[in-house]
């Protein structure tokens, strides 16, 4: 096996070593390394002597106001423009669905007043475009022949 | 039998004021005006045409003679004609207007056949007028094109009441 330190691979192999993992191929082939080689062995005692010192280290217990004092310091740490604006919120829950319903009723009569608005009225002729005039005789016109047509036929044919 | 090539469906052209009536003065219906425009006198009608301009003048008048030139008794059924066409919705005048346009593009002889056949289907009750568009004699005297015509005039063209 050649030094793992020379190689990152194999340098992951003895970082494995050192958490533990010793039940591997790999695990007996570095302790044989290990025999003939000072600086890997050095390597070894110094991670040994971090995990233990892990392995020793009991975190401390809670305190029993704990969550309250976290809490506490989240609220002070609201933003300015969210303390600006926090007397007013009520406000806006208040008026927020009055003034929503009062809208979409806006717009609901708005709606009825525009469709009553282009109902077809009398107009005075003055205000009769040309185009529309033209139109309105054109069909006049096409009626009366269509009319004229058919009477006309009635009497001479069969269904 | 003649083949009837049905035309494409073009809705009739409204000028733009009708088309989008907001921001234009309310035209309401134009055929008022042109009912209003053929009973007026001479001298009024000229006031009210006087307004547009010349091109449209000369339009309108063309149309008005045509219709000038028919008796008072048939140029009264005219307006009351049209005023039952204009009470239709605008798709229904729509289908109206296309039928009649390829009704008058039939051959003479068949259109002889097919306006006689209208004439009696418009009067019919609607269970009735189905029945006789649905008897194998009616098929087989009209054409598939002219029996959509006779099925949409008499549908939505209502006789005379």
């Amino acid at each position: 096996m050649s030094c793992p330190i020379g190689s990152h691979e194999q340098l992951e192999l003895l970082q494995a070593y050192c958490a533990g993992e010793r039940n591997t191929p790999d695990a007996s082939a570095l302790e044989k390394h290990l025999e003939v080689c000072a600086a890997c062995r050095e390597l070894v005692a110094s991670q040994q002597a971090v995990w233990s010192a892990l392995d020793e280290w009991k975190a401390p217990a809670a305190s029993a106001d704990f969550d309250r004092r976290l809490f506490a310091r989240i609220e002070r740490e609201v933003s300015l423009w969210d303390r600006l604006l926090q007397p007013f919120r009520p406000l806006w829950v208040r008026l927020a669905v009055p003034l929503a319903a009062a809208g979409c009723v806006a717009i609901m009569v708005g709606i009825m007043l525009d469709r009553r608005s282009v109902q077809p009225q009398p107009v005075p002729a003055e205000l009769a475009q040309p185009e529309q005039i033209e139109h309105a005789l054109d069909d006049m016109q096409m009626l009366n022949d269509f009319n004229a047509a058919t009477r006309a036929d009635r009497a001479n044919a069969k269904m | 039998m003649p083949a009837l090539a049905e035309p494409p469906r073009q809705p009739h052209p409204q000028p733009p004021a009708a088309r989008n009536p907001k921001g234009a003065p309310k035209l309401g219906n134009p055929g008022n005006v042109a009912q209003r425009l053929l009973q007026m006198s001479p001298e009024e009608r000229e006031r009210i045409l006087s307004r547009f301009p010349p091109e449209r003048q000369a339009q309108i008048r063309q149309r008005l003679q045509r219709l000038d030139g028919l008796p008072k008794q048939q140029q009264d059924r005219a307006i009351e004609r049209y005023q039952t066409f204009s009470n239709l919705p605008a798709e229904k005048q729509d289908l109206v207007r296309r039928q009649i346009r390829a009704f008058n593009a039939l051959p003479d002889d068949r259109r002889q056949m097919v306006g006689n056949a209208f004439q009696r289907l418009r009067r019919m009750p609607e269970a009735e007028r189905q029945a006789r568009m649905s008897s194998p004699a009616f098929k087989s005297r009209f054409s598939p094109e002219e029996q959509q015509i006779l099925a949409d005039l008499s549908a939505n063209w209502p006789p005379p009441r």
